[in-house]
């Protein structure tokens, strides 16, 4: 995962993005379990449905339904393992979509100051892993700002402000992109 | 009704197809991708169409194929399926239309009676906003605008985001039209919401705008 620190100065955290590599492993494992795991799973509460239909006693009718609703509970958490793999929208809606849900599930205040010109495929996708994974560590209710600069070299600044703190933390990574 | 699918996953939709059919509906073409059922829906009258937001063309070849039927045939529905339920997808389906669309997770119109009920909706000219994403919407926190909603008018708030007209959320609450009516108004009011609440999908898109820029902006 991204988002490892790296060390510490009077100037705040420094973290790591993760490397082209693993990027790409973490979209290729988020689209196995959509297209695999997550199909067949939504596939197979289409034929409980059916089977419900055709069930004709109270009895049958409400062990289809409990078998259901696990089963729905089931592709909730596959659907939360995968946009922590890697955020659904990243690739086709870009950085702003992508931390915004992740920010919207975690109930957090964020602020986004992004480049004007469109990231790189691979400088989207690492540097969207670098702060999604930075906003999982953060408790409900925090305020966030993110502050993303330059071209051939990124400048992440990511200050956050937690439920009670007084001071806010400030974290920072450079990526270099291709 | 008759219904036209565009799903890339076979299992899912051969599974749509029977569900369909033992609902009573016609399933008129079933296609693994958006070019495809672009054929159908110029050839064919359609009720509803049912697209899956990630597929052919990739990425999100649901919503681009949902923007050109919208286009070609303004009457018929859409219905957009998708494993993950996201206020993107959301916003994009908003820009498509505001009346006969619809977005749904997959798994969750499982149900016969949900699926009836999704469809109906549709074919009636309705938004059918996912469950889980206006209730995730409506939830916030404590220091928000919304904090001085009563339960109450949280619980019509979810509903309206839903979609719902005040009929349906009357009778999913158990109360009069009425008492809807004097809910709706006052989370008008308390949130200072613009747009004509009468009207139901203004009344819809502005609830909606509202608690997306809540949520996000804070």
């Amino acid at each position: 995962m991204g988002g490892v620190v790296r060390g510490s100065s009077r100037s705040g955290t420094w973290l790591r993005a993760p490397d082209r590599d693993v990027a790409r492993m973490r979209c290729d494992l988020e689209r196995i379990l959509h297209d695999g795991a997550a199909a067949d799973m939504s596939a197979l509460a289409l034929e409980l449905g059916l089977i419900s239909m055709a069930a004709d006693d109270p009895h049958t009718e409400a062990r289809i339904s409990a078998a259901l609703a696990t089963l729905s509970r089931a592709i909730d958490d596959l659907r939360g393992l995968g946009s922590t793999l890697y955020p659904p929208v990243l690739v086709s809606a870009g950085l702003a979509p992508a931390l915004r849900s992740v920010a919207e599930r975690r109930d957090l205040r964020l602020r986004l100051e992004l480049p004007r010109h469109e990231l790189g495929v691979e400088a989207r996708s690492r540097t969207g892993l670098l702060v999604a994974d930075h906003l999982r560590t953060l408790r409900p209710g925090s305020a966030v700002r993110v502050r993303v600069r330059g071209r051939r070299f990124l400048f992440v600044h990511i200050t956050d402000l937690q439920p009670g703190w007084r001071v806010p933390r400030h974290h920072r990574a450079v990526l270099r992109c291709a | 009704m008759r219904v036209a699918i565009a799903e890339d996953g076979a299992l899912f939709r051969e599974g749509l197809v029977l569900l369909l059919e033992a609902a009573g509906h016609e399933v008129v073409g079933c296609v693994a991708d958006g070019d495809a059922l672009m054929k159908i829906v110029a050839t064919e009258p359609v009720d509803v169409a049912v697209l899956d937001i990630r597929m052919p063309p990739e990425p999100d070849g649901g919503l681009t194929t949902a923007e050109r039927v919208r286009s070609l045939r303004p009457e018929t529905g859409l219905l957009l399926l998708s494993h993950y339920a996201e206020t993107h997808y959301l916003m994009r389906v908003l820009e498509i239309g505001a009346e006969r669309i619809g977005y749904r997770l997959k798994e969750r119109i499982a149900g016969v009676q949900v699926l009836a009920d999704t469809l109906d909706r549709i074919a009636a000219g309705e938004i059918v906003i996912e469950p889980v994403l206006a209730k995730r919407l409506v939830q916030a926190p404590a220091d928000s605008p919304l904090a001085a909603l009563s339960e109450r008018e949280l619980d019509v708030l979810r509903l309206m985001a839903e979609g719902r007209t005040n009929n349906a959320i009357a009778k999913e609450l158990f109360v009069s039209p009425k008492a809807v009516e004097k809910h709706s108004a006052a989370i008008f009011g308390k949130l200072a919401l613009p747009g004509d609440q009468t009207v139901h999908h203004r009344r819809v898109l502005a609830v909606l705008a509202y608690l997306r820029a809540q949520k996000i902006d804070g």
